[in-house]
């Protein structure tokens, strides 16, 4: 490959973004954090729901599952995206009817390997605002894995379903799923409404209600969730200087405003739903590409580029503008800034070198 | 029959007692109109009735009554068919019977001049200009700490801000092109309080009026600002609004340069008040190199146009335009080289657009040497003790007057309440729960209208449409709730009255309908959509919209001449564009663009769903701080005042519309700081 080319995936980016490889890594990542620091560190991978991978752990997961009679456990395809294939299950009847089902069509379609899934439990505690659940859409810049270089955008938006939440209707898909894709073919879908709140407006909700300092420490576990989930892949992905990839990170909040990582995906959808929206995606595919910098307009060493921060630099990255009353804690604030306001442009104006031939103005 | 006086402000009856009615509204026209308006709106109630069969109100059968109960928190889902029920009347019909209203002890004729009132409302009501507001806003001045100036309250801002040394570029064009409206995106910036400001902000425009250069101003609008203390340029002159509305309005504007032959640099009017013993001596600053080679004040040949000499305290919008032609602002007995003058901020604040509000640049530039952002994080941290202190204590009117400064994100849902002695006892949940029971029992007409109108606004708002629910929620209990009625006894209002059917206009069988008086308009939801921001449980949300209602947002949508009520604040608005920014009024006026005709919807809802939630927050912070809905008035006048140089390039009333249209980017406090304060008046 020459030097000049960069390619938007690494080559095994499935291993965090197939849903079954993603929980086989995080375990994997656990165990050893455990090992080597202890329980407490390894509790701080505590965000992901207990999965299963099926047919393989099958008796694994039933085993938890008779351990907590009455769960609700939600099953998807690990390989498809979109909220295709998922349901939601309480008794063991139903997934034993699902594997019937799922083997007479593949034996229909004569394919050989039996498509696996993931059973996940089902938080079935979310947080809801006005009786709708959402989930989180983040966004994440990889740009190497050794040393582990990652951004995180500072815009993205929480996704409210149509319907309002309750688990007496657990074959209503739409109640459930968050994904656009998912609602878009609810019947009373309105494009024009949309279901969508900036993340900005999520924060200044979630502040109004519950106060700054829950909801500062609320955005700084989910910092966490990005950083371990992928310390978690680290060591497998192939590092490669000419790749990059832009994650899209599912995030649902439960009502103890505890962030669970739902999943993440490797080609985050970029079609719009609105202008708004519209825009949005704009700003981050110009800003992704500002940071891939193929045009050599950057030093190298910012720590903000327009609304992507720097977020891990082989160890966390901290704030510059630490004034004096931080100064005397022991931690320092993180650089990441989600859901803050993404004064961009005049960011970008400042930093970014003029083209080679253009006139400084 | 005895009348409580509930109304405080109103001095209380002398004897012998005043008649109910007066506690009211004292004026008998104000109380006619009102009592003609509301005869319209039942019978439009009514006619709608008839047409569509359905009764005003009817028990629901048992089923149903269980349906609604089980669904009471979904009822955003139900689809009821509401195309046939229109709204009953909409802000631009209340419009109207406000721009009829006539006082017929005044002859009010139509000729116009300049000291006549070119707006639509044509009675004469006390109301304040913008002395009145200083005096009435102390709290709001330049030098003292504001959230919502600065600080991203509701946001953390997080920006490792741009290191400093270069100027902030507002990102609006200083020039547009008639035809296109542009929206100017950037907003004022103004700092908040920080001690170091010196208090007068206009010292840098002394210089510039130097005996060599009288200067002449172009016509204009707002004047430029001249703090108490410093000489005041007295405009004893009537205006006369120029006939050439083309006349450049912006003296910093790079396209105007003011040795342009139609405004003549020389003027023998120079007030001989004008002395320097006013520049305050504090201003000095000995490591100020004051010879300043950027600042060539002794060249008379100096084009004013020159970026750096900053000329006035305005935004970017605001159009920098001096006094009227008649007042020089010279004050020739100032020697060039006092010392006291601090020149170099003349040189910091020069920014590359001429169109910036250069002395706000000298503030912003002083600050960011003190640190700027320290200076309000500073501020912002110790309102947040403060604000727990406050709250800690229970003390309603502390937290009032805590409120006009801004209440933070976290805070604001209990200092509210507290500010409103709204509770939230088991008595207040038990009456919400007996509502909650009226509402599942019985059916009203007046719900359809609720459910319209929230579908119709709330529901398409892009961030109001989670909170559909609520809105239900409390609307319909709203509705029901018969302590509402209290407020008519300070509310010229008067609630409607229904008969039992064949009883017509016999008093033993009027009942009030709907229970609380109050029949919704289109738009009502909008004063509750904001509060679900600030309110999880339907119980204290409610509790707070009540009140909000019965102290404030009634005074919307009725008639009266109360300093609060919606004619007097389009008569404060009107006022204040005519005097602050008469140019600007007058070629609205010509144009058939009357401002308040584009105003009007934003102040009916006291600008809910016009500007963005945490800006609107900021603003009924102010309201409830002081205790008066007048802060609306004096806004909807600064966002003309901030767009005016737009404004003033469009010629018809879509295209003036269109540049108001989005109102979403704005900064509130900025915006209305400025105008109030920076004003000259």
């Amino acid at each position: 490959m020459e030097e000049h080319v960069r390619i938007c995936h690494f080559r095994n980016h499935y291993e965090l973004t197939r849903k079954n490889l993603m929980v086989k890594n995080l375990k994997r990542y656990r165990k050893s954090l455990e090992r080597e620091s202890g329980r407490l560190e390894a509790a701080k991978c505590d965000f992901f729901p207990r999965t299963f991978e099926l047919p393989s752990e099958y008796h694994l997961f039933v085993e938890e599952f008779k351990r907590s009679p009455g769960s609700t456990w939600i099953m998807k395809p690990v390989a498809r995206s979109q909220g295709k294939g998922i349901f939601l299950f309480r008794k063991l009847k139903d997934i034993m009817d699902w594997k019937k089902d799922g083997t007479r069509s593949e034996e229909q379609r004569d394919e050989t390997q039996v498509e696996s899934y993931v059973a996940q439990r089902y938080i079935e505690n979310p947080y809801l605002i006005s009786g709708r659940k959402f989930d989180l859409r983040v966004y994440v810049l990889v740009t190497s894995y050794i040393p582990l270089k990652a951004w995180l955008y500072r815009d993205g938006f929480a996704r409210f379903s149509s319907t309002r939440f309750s688990l007496n209707s657990i074959d209503d898909h739409y109640v459930h799923l968050t994904n656009v894709a998912v609602q878009k073919t609810a019947p009373d879908y309105d494009p024009e409404k949309g279901c969508k709140w900036e993340i900005q407006k999520l924060r200044r909700y979630l502040t109004a209600k519950h106060g700054s300092d829950t909801i500062e420490s609320l955005f700084k576990e989910i910092d966490n969730i990005f950083v371990r989930s992928l310390q978690s892949v680290q060591k497998v992905i192939i590092n490669d200087k000419h790749c990059f990839e832009l994650y899209g990170y599912d995030i649902l909040l439960d009502q103890d405003l505890k962030p669970w990582l739902i999943e993440v995906n490797a080609s985050p959808s970029l079609t719009a739903s609105s202008q708004e929206d519209y825009e949005m995606k704009c700003r981050l595919l110009e800003d992704t590409l500002h940071i891939v910098d193929m045009e050599g307009r950057l030093t190298g060493r910012e720590k903000r580029v327009g609304g992507f921060d720097l977020m891990w630099n082989d160890g966390p990255v901290y704030r510059d503008d630490v004034n004096l009353e931080t100064l005397g804690l022991s931690c320092f604030p993180a650089n990441t800034h989600l859901g803050c306001v993404n004064d961009r442009e005049k960011q970008l104006r400042h930093i970014l070198k003029p083209f080679p031939g253009q006139k400084k103005t | 029959m005895c009348w409580p006086c509930v109304f405080l402000s109103r001095p209380p009856p002398g004897p012998p007692a005043a008649p109910p009615q007066h506690t009211k509204e004292p004026l008998q026209y104000m109380r006619n109109a009102q009592a003609s308006w509301e005869k319209r709106i039942l019978k439009s109630l009514n006619s709608m009735c008839t047409e569509l069969g359905v009764p005003l109100a009817r028990k629901r059968p048992l089923p149903e009554q269980r349906e609604l109960s089980n669904k009471w928190n979904e009822m955003g889902t139900d689809e009821p068919d509401l195309s046939k029920f229109r709204p009953v009347y909409a802000p631009k019909d209340f419009l109207e019977v406000l721009v009829s209203l006539r006082n017929p002890n005044l002859d009010c004729s139509e000729e116009v001049s300049s000291l006549s009132h070119w707006g639509l409302i044509k009675v004469p009501l006390h109301v304040g200009d913008i002395p009145q507001v200083r005096e009435a806003c102390p709290e709001l001045t330049l030098t003292s700490g504001q959230l919502g100036i600065d600080d991203h309250p509701h946001v953390p801002s997080g920006t490792p801000h741009v290191p400093s040394g270069t100027p902030h570029v507002p990102s609006g064009t200083p020039h547009v092109p008639s035809g296109t409206p542009h929206v100017p995106s950037d907003t004022p910036h103004v700092p908040s309080g920080t001690p170091q400001i010196p208090p007068t902000l206009t010292s840098p425009q002394v210089p510039l009026t130097s005996p060599q250069i009288p200067l002449r101003y172009p016509s204009g609008t707002p004047h430029p600002h001249v703090p108490s203390g410093t000489p005041h340029v007295p405009s004893d002159t009537p205006h006369v609004p120029s006939g050439t509305p083309q006349v450049p309005l912006a003296l910093t504007s790079p396209q105007v340069p003011l040795t342009s032959p139609q405004i003549p640099l020389t003027s023998p009017q120079v007030p001989p008040t004008l002395t320097s013993p006013q520049v305050p001596p504090t201003l000095t600053s000995p490591q100020v190199p004051l010879t300043c080679p950027q600042v060539p004040l002794t060249s008379p040949q100096i084009p004013l146009t020159s970026p750096q000499i900053p000329l006035t305290l305005t935004s970017p919008q605001i159009p920098l335009t001096l006094a009227s032609p008649q007042v020089p602002l010279t004050c020739p007995q100032i020697p060039l080289t006092s010392p006291q003058i601090p020149l170099s901020h003349f040189c910091i604040a020069h920014s590359k657009r001429a169109n910036m509000p250069s002395a706000l640049q000298i503030v912003t530039n002083r600050k960011k040497c003190f640190g700027r952002q320290a200076a309000s994080d500073l501020f912002e941290s110790e309102h947040v003790r403060l604000g727990r202190r406050v709250l800690g204590e229970q003390d309603s009117a502390a937290a009032q007057q805590y409120s006009r400064q801004g209440c933070p994100t976290g805070l604001r849902a209990p200092l509210w309440a507290l500010i409103l002695n709204s509770t939230n006892d088991p008595e207040d949940i038990m009456h919400y729960e007996q509502l909650k029971a009226g509402v599942i029992q019985h059916d009203l007409v007046v719900d359809n209208l609720i459910y319209k109108d929230v579908k119709l606004t709330a529901s398409n708002d892009d961030y109001y449409f989670v909170f559909e629910d609520f809105l239900y929620q409390v609307l319909l209990c709203f509705s029901r709730d018969t302590t509402v009625l209290e407020h008519f006894n300070y509310n010229s209002a008067t609630p409607p009255k229904s008969y039992i059917q064949g009883k017509a206009e016999q008093d033993e069988y009027a009942v009030i309908y709907p229970p609380n008086g109050v029949i919704p308009f289109h738009g009502f939801s909008m004063y509750v959509a904001p509060l679900c921001f600030l309110y999880n449980e339907p119980c204290r949300l409610y509790g707070v919209f009540r009140e909000m209602y019965v102290r404030y947002f009634f005074r919307l949508h009725s008639i009266s001449s109360h300093p609060s009520g919606i004619v007097s604040l389009c008569l404060q608005f009107e006022r204040l564009l005519q005097s602050h920014l008469p140019q600007l009024f007058y070629h609205l006026r010509e144009i058939g663009a009357q401002p308040l005709s584009i105003a009007f919807k934003w102040m009916v809802r006291a600008f809910s769903g016009y500007l963005s939630t945490d800006q609107l927050l900021l603003l009924w912070d102010r309201i409830l701080g002081y205790d008066s809905l007048e802060i609306v008035a004096v806004l909807a006048a600064a966002v003309f005042a901030f767009r005016a140089e737009n404004l003033m390039e469009v010629t018809s009333l879509a295209s003036a519309e269109a540049v108001l249209a989005d109102l979403s980017t704005l900064k509130v406090m900025p915006l209305i700081q400025i105008f109030v304060f920076a004003t000259m008046i």
